[in-house]
């Protein structure tokens, strides 16, 4: 069973109806046991970093994602999702963040790029450590703050004005998408296609 | 690299599509559900949809329509109508909208932006601001383009990106139903003084003024709704005329490509005759858009195919159009030679016809004096010369100016007998048919 972690923040009915394309038993829930039965976790996420990670502390389900991980358990953090999932961010002060991605999640750097958000169809580009194969296309962005560049941890990127923003991410079973993969068409569907494929082994 | 966007946007009104200028004399178009799907389907960006009676009507059946088309589409999508409050912002995306668009509310209370900002993101709240040129001033207009607030355009549009609005729908009143393209002096203007994405509105008439709106300002996004509902242009053929100007935009053959080949029926742009049909995969319709020459893909050889690379009989893109449900192409070319591997000029063995009557005509001269018959007053004509043939255009000359005077029959008749001598010296002087078209051709401007 697919849980999508339901923790108050932003409109994850389109999440729902995508994931449940692929995996029929998919549901929103935010009670740690059944997360942690979960044979897949959705993080997803939109507006501030500060309020999305006091929603899941206020729930207790910062602790219930981390344990999820130690247990293997595949995690894929969506749009702000995936940025939780990073040690810190800086967006409007200095917050922690989940940490089972290192690093921080910083503002776009306004030498390299005039028009925030970065909104909008971007093309992506596979790294050579990309464990997603075969695909190539744009998919759907809106963020204003962007994930470190580190090579290690990043699985696909995109160009944006004089920027290079990791666009997947991800280390052993975490994942983390910064765009919208429910929103971006045929290679979002994909991509979600293969990230059930790629975490297969764990269940 | 980002894409430049293309929204269609769809103005709703008791369940149905709807399009009427200013709001007027709306007329239902089309089941929502299946137009949304039909957009997300053939390269749509994005969709904005308009509760246009948001106001009037009972919110609860709107809502609905919001979730259904939430599910059909994987695109995302914007609403917008009578957003009054926060309850509204959270219904709309509660039922699945992505972004939530505010204009006149916004303007009447200014702290919904903050509000829905603060709580949805910046990225969710879409500032459409409908805007009039008054005296020189671009001025707000609210209400649907009624009311003239008397406020600066820029003003308030700095005003709602410092409240928090995370993108711009620019909507020129002037442009608007014009279709005489996008009102670039307003955008210009704007585009220069802000910081967040804007998408133009108003005034799209055809595909060439998206051309335009890319090239000559650095705006993400032009939204159009009759040209793209009445079917005169559709999204893959903007995208196309995009791709070709190098202005970057998404992939506007992904749907089509679910299918690995599609077909493409080549036809002559100075005939009209049908070339021939191959097959195209994403590679190959890459390379005629890129290169700007006809490619397939070889079915037998299992290789992309650049058709006259060894035959010189190369095709020229001229033009390339979708069908109706957009999974075969139609390329319009301009042919360097025979189409057919047997050195035919179509692979069905058909030949420009002339369906023209002066082009028969003139075959059938033609063929009189290369085959003379006994008795044809055309071979009459040739065989006593140049001068004869001058008087017969010189009295039929003087007959058509009788003839005008006289009757409507008569002028036809004396003109017909003109035309045919006109013909007959054409001929006598070695001058093809064609040679007169491209002299008439060069006069058109």
């Amino acid at each position: 069973m697919t849980i999508i972690i339901d923790y108050g923040v932003g409109n994850i009915f389109n999440v729902l109806n995508a994931f449940s394309k692929i995996d029929p038993d998919t549901k929103l829930s935010a009670d740690p046991k059944e997360i942690l039965a979960a044979s897949h976790i959705i993080l997803p996420g939109v507006g501030a970093f500060e309020d999305a990670m006091k929603a899941l502390e206020a729930l207790g389900l910062d602790e219930t994602i981390k344990t999820a991980a130690n247990m293997n358990i595949p995690i894929l953090g969506i749009c702000l999702g995936m940025q939780l999932l990073y040690e810190k961010s800086l967006e409007n002060g200095e917050w922690q963040g989940l940490g089972l991605l290192p690093g921080t999640i910083d503002i776009f750097n306004r030498d390299a790029v005039t028009t925030i958000p970065h909104m909008g169809w971007n093309d992506l580009i596979f790294t050579d450590q990309s464990p997603f194969v075969n695909i190539s296309g744009f998919a759907y962005f809106v963020h204003s703050y962007l994930a470190p560049p580190d090579a290690q941890y990043v699985y696909a990127y995109v160009t944006y004005e004089k920027s290079k923003v990791p666009a997947i991410v991800g280390t052993g079973n975490v994942y983390g998408m910064q765009f919208h993969p429910e929103k971006s068409s045929a290679t979002g569907a994909k991509l979600i296609q293969q990230f059930y494929e790629l975490t297969q082994e764990a269940l | 690299m980002l894409a430049k966007r293309i929204i269609p946007c769809l103005d709703i009104k008791a369940g149905k599509v709807v399009k009427g200028q200013q709001f007027e004399n709306v007329v239902s178009i089309a089941d929502p559900l299946e137009i949304a799907k039909y957009y997300s389907d053939t390269g749509a960006d994005e969709l904005i949809f308009y509760d246009i009676m948001a106001s009037t009507e009972d919110r609860g059946p709107f809502l609905n329509l919001v979730s259904q088309i939430a599910k059909t589409i994987n695109i995302p999508f914007t609403v917008g109508g009578g957003v009054k409050s926060i309850d509204d912002f959270d219904a709309l995306l509660k039922s699945g909208a992505d972004k939530v668009s505010i204009n006149t509310q916004a303007f009447i209370n200014p702290s919904l932006i903050k509000a829905a900002s603060l709580k949805y993101g910046a990225q969710c709240v879409v500032l459409s601001v409908d805007i009039k040129k008054v005296e020189d001033e671009y001025i707000v207009f609210t209400h649907g383009g009624r009311t003239n607030t008397g406020r600066k355009a820029l003003d308030w549009i700095l005003e709602g990106i410092e409240l928090g609005a995370g993108e711009l729908c620019i909507n020129s009143i002037d442009a608007d139903g014009s279709k005489k393209g996008f009102d670039l002096p307003l955008l210009k203007q704007i585009e220069s003084e802000v910081t967040v994405p804007i998408i133009a509105s108003g005034g799209a008439g055809d595909k060439m003024d998206f051309v335009k709106l890319f090239k000559e300002t650095t705006i993400s996004a032009g939204l159009a709704a009759s040209i793209f509902h009445s079917k005169k242009v559709s999204i893959p053929e903007v995208k196309f005329e995009l791709k070709r100007e190098n202005i970057p935009v998404r992939s506007y053959f992904a749907p089509l490509f679910d299918a690995e080949l599609i077909p493409a029926i080549v036809q002559s742009a100075r005939t009209g005759v049908v070339l021939m049909l191959a097959y195209v995969n994403e590679e190959a319709l890459e390379k005629t858009i890129s290169t700007g020459y006809t490619h397939f893909y070889s079915r037998s050889r299992q290789s992309l195919w650049f058709k006259g690379e060894t035959s010189g009989n190369k095709q020229a893109l001229v033009d390339l159009r979708y069908d109706c449900d957009n999974d075969t192409l139609l390329m319009i070319v301009d042919e360097a030679g025979p189409a057919c591997h047997t050195g035919s000029y179509s692979c069905f063995n058909q030949v420009p016809e002339n369906k023209n009557v002066f082009n028969q005509l003139m075959a059938v001269i033609e063929d009189r004096k290369a085959n003379p018959v006994a008795g044809s007053y055309t071979n009459y004509l040739f065989e006593k010369g140049i001068d004869k043939i001058l008087k017969k255009v010189g009295e039929e000359s003087a007959e058509v100016i009788i003839g005008a005077k006289n009757s409507k029959e008569e002028l036809l008749y004396e003109m017909g007998d003109l035309f045919y001598h006109s013909l007959v010296l054409l001929a006598n002087q070695n001058i093809e048919i064609g040679e007169l078209e491209d002299e008439l051709r060069k006069r058109f401007k």
